[in-house]
């Protein structure tokens, strides 16, 4: 005889698993301090390359004439700039990274629990079914 | 309209059979199509511009998640790119990675809002993707359609200054400036770029609002913001613009948003209610507006004359005429007999009519109707057996 409960937490488990449950194990994985802190690592790595681009974009835009025109002491203004601006995006980035990966672990914890909470069902139902 | 809300229920029902399957197939189109234009467009490698390589790309990427269309796209442009010029290709690949590293990387998921940007506007119709953006996501979708709109003037530069670019005796470094100073001095790009970004933000919160037809009203306005700032930056900045292209685009934005709204927004607006009620901290306003719930209707074949097996072996087809020929002979010698088998059933009646109630009460009407009876009878066979005869008479002279 089937029984329609465990086939409906059967299907919603293997939904899940084969949806964001895949990702959602990888994250739960890691406790969410480590996950962040890993995150953040990978944000000033890529933040980094990045701005370095957008940098060596706005140099060669600026061979174009402007940069011929600057003093040594707009030279060291500009450099401060840039470096400023790197500090100030790096912050932002992190301080998004943060936020944005505590809320996914959060969520990914969340629906991990859920999941798990079946499994405990799922596994009772067996024993029942068993004895 | 019924009818439209009818089909409308049984695709529904069709793609809740073969979601898997259509969902592969538009990923499958929307590939096809990308690399299409991409090529189409920078059709500078031969061996990559072969339709055949395109489709099997777009086979592959149909297979896997969405994001790797979008990166097949980026390498793709990339390629195309490089056999114009490295510079042009550096400088595109450092502002694709810009794009990864600040927008992709954190939302994967809206990298295909690039694609479709960039799509819109190599079909010639980007009001329809800022038009659609507006009513199906939310306000960050501003930073992938800036996004893809560089990505399509970048495209466009390299598309139109290629003979240029690869004649040219500036060099690598000329290249990248010249480059550089085209696609982000591009006055046209800006223009654009201002108006996609009000007309998304102006859709969004148009169709957000408790006005009964927002969608319609929304998609209307963000067209004619559409014209009315594209066609007033042009005026101020000097850009060449072709009117029958933006017109053009608009309509089809505006069409667009109604087939959005036939799919994700039906609701009947002469049944809405408003509600006014209260709790200890605020007063409640409520508009329901009721969703249109046309069921599909579902087709069943009644058989009328259902048949068995056996009933469909007996079936065959007759030829009367054959028939009645073979039973000619037959009938003449039968006729005879037949009428004397007929004349004991006519006695039969006969007798049956005396043993009638009112018969046997001897009274003068029913004497009367029970010959009556009697003559009918007679007549009746006689007048059978004579067409009978007459007939059979008929077919033999024939």
């Amino acid at each position: 005889m089937l029984d329609k409960r465990k086939i409906r937490l059967m299907t919603r488990m293997a939904l899940y698993e084969q949806g964001e449950g895949a990702e959602d194990m990888k994250i739960s994985a890691y406790y969410k301090k480590d996950y962040v802190s890993m995150k953040m690592i990978a944000t000033v790595v890529w933040t980094t390359v990045g701005y370095a681009c957008a940098m060596l974009l706005v140099l060669a835009w600026g061979m174009t004439g402007w940069i011929e025109e600057l003093t040594f002491s707009l030279i060291l203004m500009l450099a401060g700039v840039v470096i400023l601006g790197y500090l100030a995006l790096l912050i932002i980035t992190l301080i998004v990274t943060s936020r944005i990966c505590g809320s996914k672990h959060r969520d990914a914890r969340m629906r991990m629990k859920r999941y798990n909470h079946g499994l405990l069902q799922l596994m009772k139902m067996y024993e029942k079914e068993n004895r | 309209m019924e009818n439209i809300y009818s089909i409308k229920g049984q695709l529904q029902k069709v793609y809740a059979a073969y979601s898997k399957f259509i969902d592969k197939g538009v990923q499958f189109l929307l590939a096809l199509v990308t690399f299409y234009m991409i090529n189409h467009d920078l059709g500078f490698m031969e061996i990559l511009s072969n339709p055949l390589i395109t489709l099997g790309l777009a086979v592959i990427c149909a297979f896997l998640p969405m994001i790797f269309t979008v990166l097949a796209a980026a390498a793709l442009i990339l390629v195309q790119m490089a056999s114009v010029s490295l510079g042009i290709m550096a400088v595109t690949a450092a502002v694709f990675l810009i794009m990864f590293v600040f927008y992709v990387r954190f939302s994967p998921r809206m990298a295909v809002y690039i694609l479709l940007t960039s799509l819109a506007f190599l079909c010639h119709i980007p009001y329809v993707a800022a038009v659609a953006f507006g009513l199906m996501a939310g306000p960050s979708v501003v930073i992938p359609l800036i996004c893809g709109t560089v990505a399509y003037y970048m495209i466009d530069y390299v598309e139109t200054s290629a003979s240029a670019l690869k004649g040219g005796e500036e060099g690598m470094i000329g290249q990248l400036m010249e480059y550089l100073k085209q696609v982000f001095q591009n006055k046209e790009m800006i223009v654009m770029l201002i108006a996609l970004i009000i007309v998304t933000l102006l859709v969004y919160q148009l169709h957000r609002m408790s006005v009964n037809h927002a969608w319609k009203t929304a998609s209307a306005a963000g067209a004619v913001a559409g014209i009315v700032i594209v066609a007033a930056g042009s005026a101020m900045l000097g850009v060449k613009v072709s009117y029958p292209e933006l017109i053009i685009g608009s309509v089809a934005a505006v069409v667009v948003g109604l087939v959005l709204e036939l799919a994700f927004f039906a609701v009947d607006y002469s049944r809405t209610e408003s509600v006014q009620y209260e709790d200890d901290e605020y007063y409640y306003y409520v508009k329901a507006v009721p969703k249109i719930l046309v069921a599909a209707p579902e087709k069943t074949v009644k058989r009328i004359n259902r048949r068995s097996a056996g009933d469909a072996q007996e079936t065959e087809i007759i030829d009367t005429e054959q028939i009645r020929r073979k039973a000619a002979p037959e009938e003449d010698g039968k006729t005879e007999d037949e009428a004397e088998q007929k004349r004991p059933e006519a006695g039969r009646k006969k007798g049956g009519h005396k043993k009638a109630p009112h018969a046997k009460a001897g009274s003068v009407t029913g004497s009367i109707t029970g010959a009556l009876a009697d003559n009918v009878d007679e007549l009746l066979l006689t007048k059978r057996l004579q067409e009978e005869l007459s007939l059979d008479g008929d077919k033999n002279n024939k």
